[in-house]
């Protein structure tokens, strides 16, 4: 009984760092453009599909494909940004949740139009069924490896915006546009920059979504739920909360399955529903 | 304001008059099919003039309109079948449900900043769904059938009961314009009309928004659990798919209003009118239909955030329902220096 | 016009200016030189129009007409960064540093707006200003007002600009601290930098300028040498009575 507790909280770990990944770039975009991105999830199993494609038509592993498409993602972030969501950030939220809101419905139905209503699955060969033993518990390769990106992009990512020089125009920006653009940094291209590296965290996160479970076209808006749970967990704009968001989230979810098969879902909505009503300022929060 | 401007907008108030009176008669010369079409789209014109009056006025954007509409549908369900009450009391019981839901939603939702609104109200109704999928009694995910004898008494005959469905939807429809319009013309209103276009402004006039904004909240979840009692009685059938559809009863929605024009009591009829104009056409487009509205509305709102009767206001020179005295500069959006 | 002496072609001249903010017009077709080297000062009452003037040439009001040359190029309604990156650093009123950066990385902030290849130091900047040495890993909104104003002057010199527009730098900080910045001022404009001090506190900016502009409701009401003018008269025109 234990034994088996133990086993689902690994688990649950193990999914939380994919949870993590999903939640890293709308933590992103959120923290630095102010506005949440509806499309968030449906822009995942978009890249997903795409990595599918590559991977067949050019006859190579998926995870060559994700290293052919991080350059992409990011161009795709930032022309995005650059061409459409530039033009209606700003004061009011509105605007950017209703653009991105119709992007959403654009690429399901895109994906549906495209790709068929078929779950379809990411294989990475040998990789797939590779187990750990590990202290007497069986864990799957895949899982650590996708916990251990996970813990790197979190510790990557705290350099990137708290050491490097474009982090600290990130946050500039992040702290006050407008002065941003007074004194001639321009916010414009910062925010380019910073939905290019979302782009970024989108591939990767599809990757190994892709790896890890079922996706169909319309698997979008729960990845988005995920995410967003994850982030609202965590505490706004914090990346190590995001990391234990994902965690909690991920232990949630395997053991509502593991007491009913219908109640994974559930059973992590009602856990964020009740951390968020106790704690609505998040976990780890930065502020 | 120029001569002909006030007359184009008598002419509007006009039409929109005459279309009111048509749709008060329609059952008298139009069949059931048509009267079914009909009561749909009342039903949508609800439901969008509620959204309207969330993200139009009470800047409370929400994904989750779907889970007052399935909570409306599953509690008539509940009171008529399960408990066997009276089909009229039944609607009251959708109502009073809905509001009920929308206090415990609201705790949640309003402890959400701005952005993460929209997303926090489409958890709750996530939740609602799945959890109406686990409901023992009500046919869990698959739903259920309501029984004919529900049905007959609104009207033995098919054409009756067409009829009167349609009557319920128009005295919601009514029901909804007229309590919206005396709303948002109250002090209520004003205040968030004033929000709107400059916050401080609505703050000298002394008026509580947070208090303003949890009341159209509330206000809509009664409006939207009839709207989900009547679309059950026409559809005969609950189930959490249906009922808590997402699209049929938030994201078709949501393009209405911002096709048809946000901010407005106009623009959600213009929007809903165009919806089923374009349905004739592109429903059988399948997956292009939802792209095509998608693409529509990006468009709409780069060009005109206000939507086609932003547009149309410009011509005609005013509104032909007005809800705020005076002129309204903006929505939120003109650029400050 | 008068044109400074020290220069032929002035680094900075504006001729015919006019700056709009939706239906309001804040400048009406004025006519500024800056040369190098030169530290002209911008007077006038609240409301006259100095920080429009600032901002326009900066390219950050709605709309404007007449030209800008910067350096013999047109920078009329160039974008922002552009302008910045051909020289011209704006220390804006209120200081508007990023509050959650930390002092370094506040200062740092001038190398990526400024010229390309910007050769001034950080070392430089911590050199005339020793006190954010300290306080270099410190976040910007720990320091008091005065060591804020310096961040914002160090940031605008990393970005190693040719003319630095001041916006009301003095404006909240005790005498004793004011003080100080305009003697660092004296020092910034030995390095060769012209500087265009915007300043309701006329006394103490028109003792360091060498050329005075006095805005009164968005016109030119007096201009020159501060020394050939009187202060009855320099008030006369600040106040247009």
């Amino acid at each position: 009984m234990v034994v088996t507790y133990l086993n689902l909280i690994i688990q649950g770990v193990l999914l939380g760092g994919l949870y993590a990944i999903f939640a890293l770039g709308l933590s992103l975009s959120v923290g630095v453009m102010r506005f949440v991105n509806i499309a968030h999830g449906d822009f995942i199993v978009l890249v997903s599909f795409l990595l599918l494609t590559i991977a067949t038509a050019l006859h190579i592993n998926v995870l060559l494909a994700l290293v052919l498409m991080i350059p992409v993602a990011f161009g795709g972030g930032w022309l995005l940004q650059r061409v459409l969501l530039q033009r209606v950030i700003g004061p009011n939220v509105l605007l950017p949740l209703l653009v991105t809101f119709g992007l959403s419905i654009i690429v399901q139905n895109g994906l549906l139009q495209g790709f068929g209503a078929d779950t379809r699955t990411l294989s990475a060969g040998s990789l797939d069924t590779a187990s750990l033993h590990i202290g007497g518990f069986y864990v799957g390769l895949l899982p650590v490896l996708t916990f251990a990106l996970a813990v790197a992009l979190v510790v990557g990512f705290d350099w990137l915006l708290y050491r490097s020089r474009i982090g600290a125009s990130i946050r500039a920006v992040a702290d006050d546009v407008a002065a941003a653009d007074l004194i001639g940094l321009s916010s414009v291209r910062v925010y380019a920059i910073a939905m290019g590296i979302v782009g970024v965290t989108v591939a990767i996160a599809a990757c190994f979504m892709g790896l890890r479970m079922n996706f169909d076209a319309t698997s979008g808006p729960s990845r988005l739920l995920v995410a967003f749970e994850v982030v609202v967990l965590g505490g706004l704009g914090s990346l190590r909360g995001t990391l234990l968001g994902g965690i909690i989230l991920g232990i949630a979810q395997t053991i509502g399955g593991q007491i009913d098969g219908a109640w994974q879902v559930l059973a992590g909505h009602l856990v964020f529903l009740v951390i968020f009503l106790l704690r609505p300022q998040g976990l780890l929060p930065r502020y | 304001m120029p001569r002909h401007q006030r007359l184009s907008i008598a002419v509007g108030r006009i039409v929109l008059v005459g279309a009111a009176a048509i749709l008060a008669g329609a059952p008298f010369f139009l069949g059931a099919g048509d009267l079914t079409v009909l009561t749909e789209f009342l039903c949508l014109l609800v439901l969008a003039w509620m959204w309207n009056l969330l993200a139009g006025y009470a800047d409370i954007v929400t994904v989750g309109q779907h889970a007052f509409v399935g909570v409306g549908a599953y509690t008539f369900y509940g009171t008529v079948v399960l408990l066997g009450v009276d089909p009229y009391l039944a609607f009251a019981a959708a109502a009073l449900m809905a509001l009920v839901i929308a206090l415990p939603a609201m705790m949640i939702v309003f402890r959400l900043r701005a952005a993460y609104l929209a997303v926090g109200t489409w958890v709750v109704a996530e939740v609602l769904m799945l959890i109406a999928g686990k409901l023992p009694n009500f046919g869990f995910g698959s739903g259920v059938s309501l029984p004919v004898r529900v049905a007959r008494e609104f009207g033995a005959r098919p054409d009756e009961r067409f009829a009167t469905i349609y009557w319920l939807a128009f005295a919601l429809a009514a029901a909804t314009f007229a309590s919206t319009y005396f709303l948002l013309r109250s002090r209520i209103g004003l205040g968030l009309t004033a929000m709107r276009d400059n916050e401080e402004a609505a703050g000298a006039m002394g008026i509580n928004l947070v208090r303003a904004r949890v009341i159209c909240f509330l206000w809509t979840a009664p409006f939207l659990g009839l709207a989900g009692a009547i679309i059950t009685l026409q559809k005969l059938r609950i189930s959490p798919p249906a009922s808590f559809s997402i699209i049929d009863w938030t994201v078709f929605v949501i393009f209405n209003v911002v096709i048809g024009g946000i901010g407005s009591l106009e623009g959600p009829i213009l929007g809903t009118a165009l919806f089923f104009i374009l349905r004739e056409y592109l429903a059988q487009l399948g997956t292009w239909h939802l792209i095509i509205l998608g693409t529509l509305s990006i468009v709409i709102i780069l060009i005109e955030p206000r939507g086609l009767w932003g547009l149309l206001r410009r011509v005609l020179g005013g509104d032909l329902i007005p809800v705020s005295h005076g002129a309204r500069p903006g929505f939120g959006i003109t650029r400050k220096s | 016009m008068a044109v400074s002496s020290s220069a032929e072609v002035p680094l900075l001249s504006i001729e015919g200016l006019s700056v709009y903010y939706q239906q309001f017009r804040a400048l009406h077709g004025i006519d500024i030189a800056v040369g190098q080297g030169e530290i002209v000062s911008i007077i006038g009452a609240n409301g006259a129009g100095k920080s429009s003037l600032l901002k326009a040439i900066v390219s950050q009001v709605d709309r404007i007409e007449g030209r800008i040359q910067f350096a013999g190029a047109n920078i009329a309604n160039q974008p922002t960064p552009a302008i910045v990156a051909s020289g011209i650093a704006l220390v804006p009123e209120g200081r508007r540093l990023f509050p959650s950066l930390t002092v370094e990385e506040n200062l740092e902030i001038g190398w990526q707006i400024g010229r390309k290849g910007s050769g001034v130091k950080l070392s430089e900047v911590f050199d005339l200003f020793p006190v954010l040495r300290e306080k270099r890993r410190q976040p910007a909104w720990q320091l008091s007002g005065g060591q804020q104003q310096m961040v914002a002057l160090g940031r605008a010199l990393l970005a190693d600009p040719r003319l630095l527009l001041c916006d009301e730098i003095s404006l909240g900080l005790a005498p004793t601290i004011v003080n100080d910045l305009y003697t660092l001022l004296l020092s910034i404009n030995q390095r060769g930098i012209g500087i265009v001090l915007v300043e309701q506190d006329i006394r103490r900016s028109l003792a360091i300028a060498n050329r005075f502009y006095c805005l009164l409701e968005g016109r030119i009401s007096l201009s020159g040498k501060p020394s050939d003018f009187d202060r009855d008269t320099i008030t006369r025109h600040y106040f247009g009575s």
